[in-house]
Order: C-alpha cells, then structure tokens, then sequence
C-alpha cells in the first residue's frame, strides 16, 4: 500500500487513559502469604465465613500450577512481588455522600469520562467505580433501592447482605475452578455486586468502572450479579490503568446468575493499558467470567469490546442448564503492536430448547497475536440445542498472526451445530472503491474495519457503543502495513 | 472550451503483459464520450488506470486531467479533484450503511473544498430526493453498502453516489450490463440528468442499446489496446450491425 | 514421558539385527535415531492437546505380538471383495505384514511404473530409496509413527518415473489374518511421484475373519514438481481391530494431490493427514468420510502446512456417528509468515443418528500472514426430519428411508471418486 509512509507518524499517538493519579493511598507490602489474606479480610470487616472461603481457595491455588495450554505467551510472574491491596487512604473514613469523596478521585473519573456525580451523570447510568482495589463509590444507589434493587461494592454487600453473598458466591466460579480463579477467590478486594429482585426491569444501566492506578499491585475483582425471576438488568464494565513499563495483573472474577425468565446483558469495553509499542508494560488480563442460566427460559448475553491489555485471557460463558436457556457471546478483540489475545467462550448445553450464538471478529494488526478459543458442548440430555458460531479475523499487517480453535463436543442427535470461521486480509477491492470516494486510506480502513465489527457493537448499549468505535479508530490508526 | 482529459499515445502493462498500447483521447468539458470494443481490448484497464487502481505499470505516455499530471495521484486525490468512477462490479462493505458510507465520502470531499462537513440530517434531506429520482427505495439508505443488492440496484447506487458527489468527469465502467430494459431506461435517464455543460462522461460499453438513450458527442471503437476509430453515434449503430471483425487490422 | 519401558523395547533388542537393511549403515542409523525418538516421546497420552478425545490405553494394555511368518494357505478367491479388479489389475497384496506373492500382481506394468516390496526394493536398490526414507518431516512424528520407522518389515514401495502417465489405479492391500495371538504389523510405504508424472493408488486395509489386532502404519508420499497422484485410502478392517495410521504428503511446486481417505473398520482407530505445501502452485484437494457404529471410536486430524506463497487447499471431511460410535476431527491449517496469497477451505459435517454417539469436531486455522483467504465450517446435525417425512409419504419405510438419507449425506463424498469402476467397488463395500 503506497500510503502507508503518512501514517507511520501516528503509530506513535498513545494511550489516551495512561495518566498517573497523584493520591495518598494505603497499600499492603508485595508478598502473598495467609496473613496477607488475613489482613486484607480484617480491613474489610468480614464475616468469618469469608475468611474461611478465602484460605481454603488460597490453600487450593497453592496447590495448582500455572496454566500454559493457551496461545499466549508471557515471563513468568513474580506473585511474591505484587501487592495484593491497594487503597485511596479516604477509605480509612470512608465517603458517606458525594460531598465527602476526595475531589481527586472525581477528577480522575471525570477525566475517564466518568462523571460520578449524579447531577452531571450520563443519563440512565449508575456507576460503580473501583480505584486498584476498592469501590470508591457507587452512583444511584437509593434510587434504585426504591425498586429493591441492591447494587453496591462486594465489600458492601458482605456486610450488609450476607445471606445473598453466602448462597450465591462461588456457585458459578467456584475457587476451584481453575488456578486464576483461585487466587481470585483468596485475595480478592472488591468488585461490584448486584441483586435484581423478582419481576423487576432494572430501570437503568449499571455499570462498573475500574481503574488500576498503583503501581506493582495486582487488580483482583469480583462481580456477582443475581437476577431473581423474570427480571432484566444491562450491565456494563469499563477498565483502564495507568502507562507503566512494568507488567500488572488483573485477575477478576464475574459471576452471573440467572433465575426464571431472567435475563442479563453484561457488556465490557476493555481499555487496560495495552503497553507501547516494543511491548514494555501493560495489564496481564487473566479474567474468568461465567453465567449460570439457572432457570427456564433465562438468558445471558456477553458482548466485549477487547482493545486494551498486554495480555488478555477470558472466555465469558454460559452454562444453559435451565430449559428453553439462551446464551450468547459477541466479541470484538484488536491486538496490536505487541498485544495478544486468547479469548473466546464456551457455551455447556444441559437443558432442553437451549440455544447459543457466538460471534467473533478479532482484528490483528502490528506484532499482534490474536486466538479464538471457544467451547461449544452439547451434552446427552440437552434436547433440541441449537448452535450457531461464526469466527472471522481481519490481518492488517503481515507480521501479526490469528489462530481460530473452535472446539465442538456434541452427545445429542438433536443437536444442530453449525460453526463457520474466516480469516483474511482487508479486502483490496473494499479499499480501493473507498478510496476511489475520496476516503483516504485511513478513513478507508477504519470504515471498513468498523463495518466488520458491526454486528458486535450494535449489542452494546448506545454510550458504550460509541466508545467502543472511537477506541477501535485510536487503536487502529497508523497500524495498517 | 476547456478541455477536461487528455490522454497521450498511453502504454500500460499489467502483469507483465502490454494492454494498452498506445492510447490517444481528448475529452473536452461537457461532452459525452462512448468507448465500445470486444472482451479483453483494454477498455477496463483504461478505466481502472484513471482511478488510480493499483498494479497497472505505464510505461510510456502522459494523462492530463484539466492540465494537471494525473498519474502520480492517489486514488483519493482523484476522487476529490472530481473524478468518479462508476463500478462495473459494485464492491460490498458489510456493516456499512449506504448512507454514512456516502456521508463520509462527501465529508471527505467537502474538507477538501474548504466546505464545512454536512450534519446527518442534512444529509439525508440533500440525498432523499436523489434516490427517489432514481428509483431506490428510501431503505436502500439504510442497508449496508451494496450488500443484497440486486444487479440493477448496484447500479443505481453507483448513479445515485454520482450525484451525491458531483464529480467533473465521470467515467462509467459497463453500467449497462445486466440491466433489464426498465431498469436501464431508469439509469439512462439518471445519466442524462447529470449532464451539464461543465461536466464530462466517460462511458463504457458493450451494447449500442445504452446509446439510443444517452446519446454520445463521440463514439470510439477499442481493438487490442487502441483506439481503432472514432465517430459519431452512429458508429455504434454500425458496430451493432456488423460487429468488430471488419475492424480487425485497423489500428496496426 | 514414564519411567516404565516402553512397550516394544524388547521387540527392538530382540530384532534390530535382523530388520530389512540391517546391513546398511544409514538404514540402521536411521531406525536407531527412530527408536530413540520413540523412546524419548513413547505413545502420546490424552494429556496433549492433540489427543483429548482419544486414549490409546486400550491398545497398551493389550500387549500385541509381532506376527511369525506364516504360510497359511489363502485362496485367492477370499480376497474377491477386497480387490477392485481381480483380473489385470497391478497390486501389491500384504498378509500380516509381508507380501504375498502370489495374490500380487505386477506383471505388465507400462515403462516408468515400478512397484515393489520396500523391502526387497531397499535390497536391490537402495540408493533409489535412501532420500525417501532419509526425509526428515517438518512436524514432528507421534510416537508410534517412530515406532514404525525403527520397527517397520515391509510395505509397498511405488514410483511413476517422470513423465509417466499411468492410466489404471494401482492396489495397495493390508491384510491381516487371524491368528492365535493377536499381532500388530507395521506396513511402511512410499510413494514417489516424480516430476511430471501422474498416478492413482489405492491404498486399502483390511481383516479377514473377525479378529483383533492392531496396524500400526506409516504412509509417505512425494510428489515432484507438477506432479499429480489420486489417493484412495480405505480403512475396513474388522470392528475389533486397532488402527493408527499416519499418512505424510510432501507436495514441490505445481504439483496436485487428491486424496480420499474412508474409515469405516476397526474398534479404535486414529488416521493422521500431515501434509505440506512445499512449492508455489502447489494444491491439494481432500475429502473422506468416517463412519463409527457400535463401539467404534473413530479419530481423524488432517494439518496442512501452507509453506509456499499462491499454494490452494481444500478439505471436506463428512462423520456418520451411529449407536455408541465416537468420533473426533481435527483439521489445522497453518500459513507461517511471508507465506502470500494462498487459499485454503475446510468444512465438516457431521450426522449424529443416536443419543449414544458422540462428535468432537475441531476445525483450526493458525494464519501468521495476512496474505491469506482461509476459511472453515462445521457442522453437526441429524437426519433432516422434513426429508425422511417426505420419503415416507411416499411409501418408503422408516429404515429404508433412514438409510436413503444417510446414502445422499454420505454420496457427496462417494461421487467424487474416480474412475467410475472403484467408486461402484467401494459403495458395494459400504453397508449403510
């Protein structure tokens, strides 16, 4: 492509989100030992049961080995070396009202395009906001509450509703589940919890919004939503972190549980600090997300936006174990310069009627690795399941890679699977008709990029939606080749 | 009168192999011109090359587009100086509506005229009328760039981003072929409400039908990579009758 | 890797000396470099990646035994069903592992095809063979495909010398017979191909009686610039037999390989397809079907390397699972770096008839260029039950109906086999 000298001045334009906060913050020693788990239990008040929870997961972790069967590949990380708890010291006290947060943190948010304040915020939307390892505050909360909605930080709910807390944690992540999971499980300090009760349609968007902003601490969240029968909530998760040239774990948890006739959208825009362009620095994103349709006829839909993250390593999935289930899965990744990425989902198919679709579009560019991984498994007594997948990478430059590893295991004759995949170039033909309009080949690339990422970002609501093409045009400028 | 392409004893390879030969076309501003020749005479590649298409080597020869050199120019800058070419085979863009695909290619003009950028609902009142004078549904708009579309609405759509973008010359590559009659009545009649006396029309074609409807002020015959001969418009009534095979010869 | 010894190893000590080529020293060395590789890998366990969905345990806790000798009288007439001609057809027919003469036919060859024993043919001529065995492939080997390379007695060995045009199929036959213990042989078999030449192979395996035992088979394959070879494989030994086989293709520049692979025999069987596209131009074309009924377990990976730049493959791979059959497909298709414009399809479809079988399909795609036009489909499905309603509309019972539509599902892949003559031979052997 003859216009590709022009851009090669903007491959150096940076991550827009890498500032760094300048707060007083309350931060553990690096190291991970019981007491470290002991410690970050009592600052968080908890009940014994959590304690409990937490050692044995941590007992557990001990006893497992780091997992090496995806296609990423990383130096080997120190968790001696991360410290496991990192605080705003305004927490000490923590704010009451709005009033009381400290006006750096708003700023940092407000910055983020996050405005925390409920007069100035986005319309329909409440916010909780987590800064490294707590909530700091969670916008809307008592108007929800009208509606007996409970949504909160996990610290909050552990103290204020156990009993939800205690039955439903760990129900579909368990700690055992795999070894990220488990040191999730062991140091996790906060995170998100929400509770939609029976018959009630969540009147507005919830959302959480995480930042990384000490250096050397690891980010372990964890989300639990709990939608009672024949509710709806639309949820929405928005990361980002400082530049730094040291690597960052981000280990979360999300835990979804649908009941009867329930439904949750659960969107993610993720904008972790990718590293730069020699791949210095960046967020470590080992995440395991997962959603229970518990009930008959509950559904839960995963839409991503993946742009962020040295390394990113999720499969947001579904367990369709109650009748007439749906599950779906929507994802846009982009690696470039030196990102990889090895994220897909998997779709279990237990009850009768259940149906999934899958859709993929990972766009690699620069030294960028991008893998689908995905799951799609039908067991004996799922009657009449139905799938449908459809995996498509775009390479935009020749040293960048894609790999598509869709595994099938179907054990009904009812069954009907049907998964279609695609790599390719961006198409000359596509360009050339752009250009001959008078796009240059910038415009051209993003346009058709954007096209080809359609499908997926019509699932995110209109604001994230937004977000999410922008962060697709800054991500891909200049890393066409 | 001011003349809009010139065209000077052009040679050009594409995969190692001479297609055209040595071409000579002068186009003056606000005339039709008609190019007719059989499969595989360089007709496309003629067209191709004044886009700007990529992997055409000219080896020798000049082309003056309003006095400017054209050939060092990107397929953009063309686009924006005024040239539009019209698609024998309309490209897809899934995932892109018509519509913002036409916005944003107008927008990209409009900057470079020193215009301010149109606003969406601008847009779509400057464009409704346009569509409707073509017979494409409002619809159209909205689905993604020539995706689904039949044969004939492909090549509506390629007139009806012609009149969203006004271009100076137009060169329509085959916007003949697979239309019915109706539907080439409709597009004949689109191309004759684009003629003006400042613009100029590059058409190819395969059929004499088109001209009956759009009548040309020149008709030239392409044979292995030349210009064999030019005449009026009835020349494409004697090629209609009598085929090329009495040419064959003529341009050596 | 295990601490116990590796099964065979006694086998290794108490013949190497007396394997085909014992006397040459390269022949030698390349069997030991084998061994130790065996040893160094032993049999792959459910642990990679590789082979999840398929245990090879059965096979090691069976313990075979390496077939003595035997003269066991056959006549030729049992073999009718196996053979696609039985008049003029050239064959090389193996009886638990060593050929017989006299159910083999080659006389009359045209000039330029040469088929042999390999090992009679590393005897006489093993400067003609050294560079086929000596072939280092690009990927490395599973172990029991090493195990064939140190251990193997014979197999076939066919050469179309350049320029040949060879116009009738040539029949390659694995037979094995029963015995008082059961046996595993090792066929090893080349196939050259050379530049220009053009041939078709009919490579088929086979059990009389209802035996167990276990086939342990290394094929490769070598076509030279523009060359072209037709390869059948048909896999149809009896439901108690173990099948692993590995079939190693090597295409140069402008040369076309077809292949079409039928597994429809054995209780576990495994069919390896490593294949790679070595110079530009070069293009593959692969179909199969697999069938696993009963208590069949059925494992199919196909790996195409798109080591040349304009270089096309295309797969279609079909899988009927009845009663508590299993099956696995794996296709891969990797294009490295600096690889440019190539082209490469896969679909698989699978027909799933019971609630007691089951598929595992994974088609891959590892693309390090973006140079590429790649795409893959699966499928996994049953009867269409609007077609069977049809068909008993009409009059046609359920069964017959049934069998009707797995007969179409199953024609798409049948109806491209040429010539007419193996396609009506094979479709007889089909029992749907």
């Amino acid at each position: 492509m003859n216009a590709t000298a022009p851009l090669s001045g903007l491959i150096s334009r940076s991550y827009k989100h890498g500032f760094v906060t300048q707060i007083a913050s309350d931060t553990l020693f690096p190291g991970l030992n019981e007491e470290t788990i002991r410690i970050i239990s009592t600052k968080k008040r908890e009940p014994e049961f959590m304690l409990n929870w937490r050692l044995t997961a941590y007992r557990h972790w001990l006893s497992l080995q780091e997992p090496n069967w995806s296609s990423v590949r990383y130096e080997p990380i120190d968790y001696q070396a991360i410290s496991y708890y990192s605080a705003p010291q305004s927490d000490k006290n923590r704010p009451h009202s709005m009033e009381e947060v400290d006006p750096e943190l708003l700023a940092t948010y407000a910055k983020l395009g996050i405005p925390l304040d409920e007069r100035m915020a986005l319309a329909g939307v409440a916010v909780d906001a987590v800064f490294d390892s707590i909530s700091v505050i969670t916008t809307f909360q008592e108007k929800l509450a009208r509606q007996g909605i409970i949504f909160c930080s996990f610290s909050q709910a552990v103290r204020d509703h156990p009993e939800l807390v205690q039955r439903y944690l760990g129900s579909v992540v368990p700690y055992m589940d795999n070894y990220f999971a488990a040191l999730n499980a062991a140091v996790f300090s906060d995170g998100s919890f929400c509770y939609i009760p029976e018959g009630v349609r969540c009147p507005m968007e919830l959302s959480t919004y995480f930042r990384i902003n000490e250096a050397r601490t690891g980010q372990f969240e964890r989300t639990l939503i709990i939608a009672d029968k024949n509710s709806h909530v639309s949820y929405l998760e928005g990361c980002t972190a400082p530049q730094r040239d040291t690597h960052q774990l981000h280990a979360a948890v999300v835990e979804l549980v649908a009941l009867e006739g329930a439904e949750i959208k659960y969107s993610t825009v993720q904008n972790w600090y990718p590293g730069d362009a020699m791949g210095r620095g960046g967020i470590y994103n080992f995440v395991t997300k997962r959603g229970d349709c518990r009930g008959d006829r509950s559904r839960i839909s995963w839409t991503q936006v993946e742009t962020g993250s040295a390394i990113t390593w999720k499969y947001p999935s579904v367990i369709l174990r109650g009748d007439d289930t749906v599950g779906r899965f929507q994802s846009v990744a982009v690696t470039r310069n030196h990102q990889q990425a090895d994220t897909g989902t998997k779709m279990i198919h237990i009850g009768r009627n259940t149906s999934s679709v899958i859709l993929s579009k990972g766009i690699s560019a620069g030294h960028g690795h991008n893998a689908y991984r995905g799951l799609v498994k039908i067991l004996a007594g799922a009657e009449e399941a139905r799938n449908y997948s459809q995996c498509d990478s775009l390479l935009l430059s020749d040293t960048c890679s894609a790999h598509t590893y869709p595994y099938i295991e179907v054990k009904n004759p009812t069954a009907h699977v049907e998964h279609e995949a695609s790599t390719s170039r961006i198409s000359e033909d596509q360009l050339f008709y752009c250009r001959q309009r008078g796009l240059n080949t910038e415009e051209s690339v993003s346009l058709i990029v954007n096209g080809f990422c359609q499908a997926v970002f019509r699932e995110l609501p209109m604001e994230f939606a937004v977000e999410a093409k922008k962060l697709l045009e800054v991500s891909l400028e200049g890393s066409i080749g | 009168m001011n003349t809009m392409l010139e065209i000077k004893e052009l040679c050009v390879d594409f995969n190692d192999k001479n297609i055209l030969r040595g071409v000579n076309l002068t186009i003056q501003a606000g005339e039709v011109h008609a190019i007719m020749g059989p499969n595989g005479s360089g007709k496309s590649t003629l067209v191709n090359l004044l886009a700007g298409r990529a992997g055409y080597q000219v080896t020798a020869g000049q082309v003056l587009f309003q006095g400017e050199d054209l050939l060092p120019m990107q397929p953009e800058e063309r686009a924006k100086a005024g040239i539009f070419l019209g698609f024998q085979y309309p490209v897809e863009i899934p995932g892109i509506s018509n519509a913002l695909f036409m916005k944003t290619a107008l927008n990209a003009q409009r900057r470079h005229q020193h215009l301010a950028e149109m606003e969406a609902m601008d847009f779509r009142s400057h464009t409704r009328k346009m569509a409707k004078s073509l017979g494409l549904e409002d619809g159209l708009l909205l689905r993604p760039v020539n995706v689904g579309f039949s044969g004939g609405e492909k090549k509506r759509n390629e007139l009806f981003q012609m009149m969203i973008l006004q271009p100076c010359l137009a060169i329509l590559d085959e916007i003949d072929s697979g239309l019915d009659i109706d539907a080439l009545v409709t597009v004949a009649s689109g191309i004759n409400a684009l003629r003006t006396p400042q613009r100029s029309i590059l058409m190819v074609t395969h059929y004499q039908r088109l001209l009956n409807d759009v009548v040309p002020d020149r008709v030239h015959v392409m044979m292995d990579g030349r210009i064999v001969l030019t005449g009026s418009k009835d020349l494409a009534m004697e090629l209609e009758e009598k085929g090329y095979g009495w040419l064959a010869g003529a341009g050596q | 890797m295990n601490t116990e010894p590796n099964p065979y190893e006694t086998e290794w000590i108490a013949r190497q000396n007396s394997l085909p080529g014992e006397a040459i020293p390269w022949m030698r060395r390349l069997r030991q470099e084998a061994m130790e590789r065996y040893r160094a890998s032993g049999f792959p366990t459910t642990r990679l990646e590789d082979w999840k969905y398929t245990s090879l345990k059965p096979i090691l806790q069976k313990g075979f035994h390496f077939p003595e000798p035997s003269c066991i009288g056959l006549d030729p007439s049992d073999l009718d069903a196996l053979l696609i001609d039985r008049r003029d057809m050239p064959r090389l027919v193996f009886v638990n592992g060593t050929l017989s003469r006299p159910l083999s036919n080659w006389q009359q060859l045209p000039q330029g095809v040469e088929i042999a024993s390999l090992a009679t043919r590393l005897a006489e001529y093993p400067e003609q063979v050294e560079p086929c065995l000596r072939a280092r492939p690009t990927t490395p080997d599973h172990g029991f495909a090493e195990l064939n390379r140190a251990l193997w007695r014979d197999g076939a060995f066919v050469c179309f010398r350049q320029e040949t045009r060879m116009p009738i199929p040539v029949q390659l036959l694995f037979l094995s017979l029963p015995s008082s213990v059961p046996v595993i042989t090792q066929p090893h078999t080349v196939i050259l191909v050379e530049a220009g030449a053009e041939g078709q192979i009919i490579e088929s395996y086979a059990t009389l009686g209802d035996c167990d035992h276990f086939t342990n088979g290394l094929t490769t394959i070598f076509l030279q610039h523009g060359a072209r070879l037709n390869h059948l494989l048909v896999q149809n030994e009896s439901h108690a037999a173990y099948h692993l086989a590995t079939m190693r293709v090597q295409q140069e520049s402008a040369s076309r390989f077809v292949s079409q692979a039928f597994s429809f025999g054995g209780r576990l069987t495994r069919q390896d397809i490593h294949l790679q596209l070595g110079g530009e131009e070069a293009e593959c074309d692969l179909d199969g079907l697999f069938v696993a009924t009963g208590r069949q377990h059925t494992d199919f990976h196909t790996w195409i390397r798109h080591d040349a730049s304009h270089t096309t493959s295309r797969q279609h791979y079909k899988g009927i699972l009845d009663g508590h059959g299993r099956g696995v497909f794996n296709g891969a298709v990797l294009v490295p770096q600096s690889v440019r414009e190539t082209q490469s399809a896969q679909v698989n479809n699978n027909l799933l008839l019971t609630n007691t079988a089951e598929i595992d399909t994974k088609p891959q795609l590892e693309i390090f260029s973006n140079a590429v036009q790649c795409t893959h489909g699966a499928t996994v499905g049953n009867l269409d039950p609007v077609a069977l309603f049809y068909l008993r509309s009409r009059g046609v019972d359920q069964e017959e109906a049934r069998r009707l539509l797995i007969k179409a599902f199953a024609g798409e892949i049948l109806d491209r086999i040429q010539p007419q003559s193996v396609r009506a031979w094979l479709e007889n052997r089909l029992a749907f």
